[in-house]
C-alpha cells in the first residue's frame, strides 16, 4: 500500500447545500416542452436544468446559441428575399406547414443538445433514483412561453 | 441455535452470520436478548444498525450509529457505516465532512477514498469521483470497492455500460458477488439489453427472495420483455433518439407518399398514429395486467 498522490482531491466540494446539484427535469419533460413549445422552450428548459445542476454558467452559452440561432432563422425566413424564396421552395417540397415543421425540427435538434449536455446527470438521476421535480407545471409553462415567444417574434417580423 | 453462547463477541458473530443471510427477524431476536445484558456494546449496536438498514429503516440505523459514535468517537466501523448511509440517503454535505475527517485520520485506507468517490458520484461530481476511485485503486489494486465506484462511473459515462473494463475485472474476480451482479444488471439495462438484465435480476431475486427492490425490478423487466412489447423495441433500445427518428421518418414518409397522391399516405399516417398510441397506452396496461 502507498500514500495518496493528489492532495487536491481532498479539498471539500460540497461545503454548503447551495453547491449541491438537484435532480434535473426528466428527458420526457425536456422532449415534450421542445416538441410542443419549440426551440425557445427548449433553450429555457436547458437553463432550468443547468440551474438545478449548478452548471448555469457553463450551459448558458448553449441556451443563448439555441435562442439566437432560432431567432436568426425567423429573421432570415421572414424578412429577406432569400428567406422568402426558401420558404416558397420548402412549401413546394413539404406542403403548407413547412415553416412549422422546420421549427419543430430545430426544436428537436435543441432537445438533442439538451440531452447530450446533461446525459451523465440524467443517467445518474435514474441510477440513484433521485427525486425528480414535477415536470407538468414547468413543461406546460415552457410550452406556453415557447409558443408565445415564437408567435410574438413571427408577428413582429411579418 | 446454541443458547449456551453468552459473550457479546459470540452473539455478534451469530447475529452477523444471520444478517449475511438476510435473516433479520431471527437476528433481531438474538439481538434484543443480547442487548438486555449488554445494552451499550458497540458491536451489538452496530449489528442492530445493520438489521435496520437491511429492513430499509435507515433513520433508526443512523440513530443507533450516532449513539455508538457519541460513546466511541473513533469507532471506525460505526463511522464507515454511517458514511455509507449518509451517502445512500443523499445527505451529502455531512457525508463529505465525515469522509474527509476519516481520510485525514486514516490516510492509508484505500476504501475511504473509494467511499468519498461514491459521495462525489452521488453529488454528480463525476471527474472527482473517478479520480478518487482511481486513487484508491492505485493504493490497493485489488480493491473491489474502488472497482465498483469506477464501474458505476463507466455505467454513467460510457455509451454502453457493459463496455466497462472495471466491470469486467469485477466479474472475473468476484463472479458470485451480489453487488457485482447488481452492477452488471444496471449496466445491461443502461445498454438496452433487457433480456439479459432480466436473467441477472432473477438470479439476484433467487439469492434474496424477500428483497422488494429486486422483486420490483424483475417485475418491471418482465413487462419490458413481454412478447407484446416487441414492436416497441426501437423505442426501448434507443430512447428519445428513436422517438425523434420516428417523428422525422413519419413526416417524410407521409409527405412523399402524399405528393405521389398515393392512398398509402393516409395508411401511413394512421399506422404511425396507432404506433404512438400503442407505445403510450400499452406498457402501463400490460404492467397492471401482469402484476394483478
Amino acid at each position: 500500500m502507498t500514500t495518496p498522490l493528489n492532495p487536491d482531491l481532498l479539498r471539500p466540494s460540497l461545503s454548503d447545500t447551495g453547491q449541491l446539484a438537484a435532480a434535473p427535469y426528466t428527458s420526457q419533460t425536456s422532449f415534450f416542452s421542445a416538441f410542443f413549445g419549440g426551440p425557445f422552450a427548449s433553450a429555457a428548459m436547458l437553463l432550468l436544468n443547468a440551474q438545478r445542476l449548478g452548471r448555469l454558467q457553463r450551459d448558458a452559452v448553449w441556451a443563448l446559441v439555441i435562442a439566437v440561432a432560432f431567432a436568426a432563422w425567423l429573421v432570415f425566413a421572414y424578412t429577406t428575399p432569400a428567406g422568402h424564396e426558401l420558404q416558397a421552395r420548402m412549401t413546394e417540397w413539404v406542403g403548407g406547414r413547412s415553416m412549422a415543421l422546420a421549427e419543430r425540427l430545430m426544436a428537436l435538434a435543441a432537445f438533442g443538445v439538451n440531452a447530450a449536455l446533461h446525459r451523465r446527470e440524467q443517467r445518474s438521476a435514474d441510477l440513484f433514483g433521485l427525486k425528480r421535480p414535477n415536470g407538468w407545471i414547468a413543461g406546460i409553462a415552457l410550452i406556453v412561453f415557447g409558443f408565445a415567444a415564437t408567435v410574438g417574434l413571427t408577428m413582429a417580423l411579418t | 441455535m446454541d443458547t449456551e453462547l453468552s459473550s457479546p463477541d459470540d452473539r455478534v458473530r451469530q447475529i452477523s452470520e444471520l444478517l449475511d443471510r438476510r435473516r433479520t427477524a431471527q437476528a433481531r431476536v438474538l439481538l434484543s436478548e443480547a442487548l438486555t445484558t449488554h445494552p451499550d456494546d458497540a458491536e451489538l449496536l452496530l449489528q442492530g444498525a445493520r438489521a435496520d438498514a437491511m429492513d430499509d429503516d435507515n433513520a433508526s440505523a443512523r440513530e443507533t450509529l450516532q449513539r455508538v459514535i457519541a460513546r466511541q468517537p473513533e469507532h471506525f466501523g460505526a463511522r464507515a457505516f454511517l458514511l455509507a448511509l449518509l451517502t445512500e440517503d443523499g445527505d451529502l454535505v455531512p457525508a463529505e465532512q465525515l469522509a474527509l475527517s476519516m481520510i485525514e485520520q486514516y490516510p492509508q485506507t484505500p476504501d475511504l477514498y473509494a467511499a468519498y468517490g461514491r459521495v462525489m458520484l452521488r453529488a454528480l461530481h463525476f471527474a472527482k469521483a473517478r479520480a478518487l476511485a482511481q486513487e484508491a485503486l492505485r493504493m490497493d489494486p485489488e480493491s473491489d470497492f474502488a472497482l465498483r465506484v469506477i464501474a458505476l462511473c463507466d455505467v454513467i459515462e460510457l455509451p454502453r455500460g457493459t463496455d466497462s473494463e472495471a466491470l469486467r475485472r469485477l466479474l472475473a474476480q468476484y463472479p458470485e458477488d451480489r453487488q457485482t451482479l447488481s452492477l452488471v444488471v444496471t449496466a445491461l439495462i443502461q445498454s438496452g439489453d433487457h433480456r439479459s438484465a432480466l436473467r441477472g435480476a432473477r438470479e439476484l431475486l433467487r439469492s434474496q427472495p424477500n428483497d422488494p427492490h429486486w422483486l420490483s425490478l424483475v417485475q418491471a423487466l418482465s413487462v419490458q420483455n413481454h412478447w407484446s412489447m416487441l414492436p416497441l423495441w426501437p423505442l426501448q433500445r434507443f430512447g428519445w433518439g428513436a422517438s425523434v427518428a420516428l417523428w422525422l421518418g413519419g413526416v417524410v414518409a407521409v409527405r412523399v407518399l402524399g405528393q405521389m397522391n398515393s392512398p398509402a399516405a393516409a395508411w401511413a399516417s394512421w399506422i404511425i398514429l396507432g404506433y404512438v398510441i400503442y407505445s403510450w397506452v400499452w406498457p402501463p396496461l400490460l404492467k397492471r395486467w401482469l402484476l394483478r
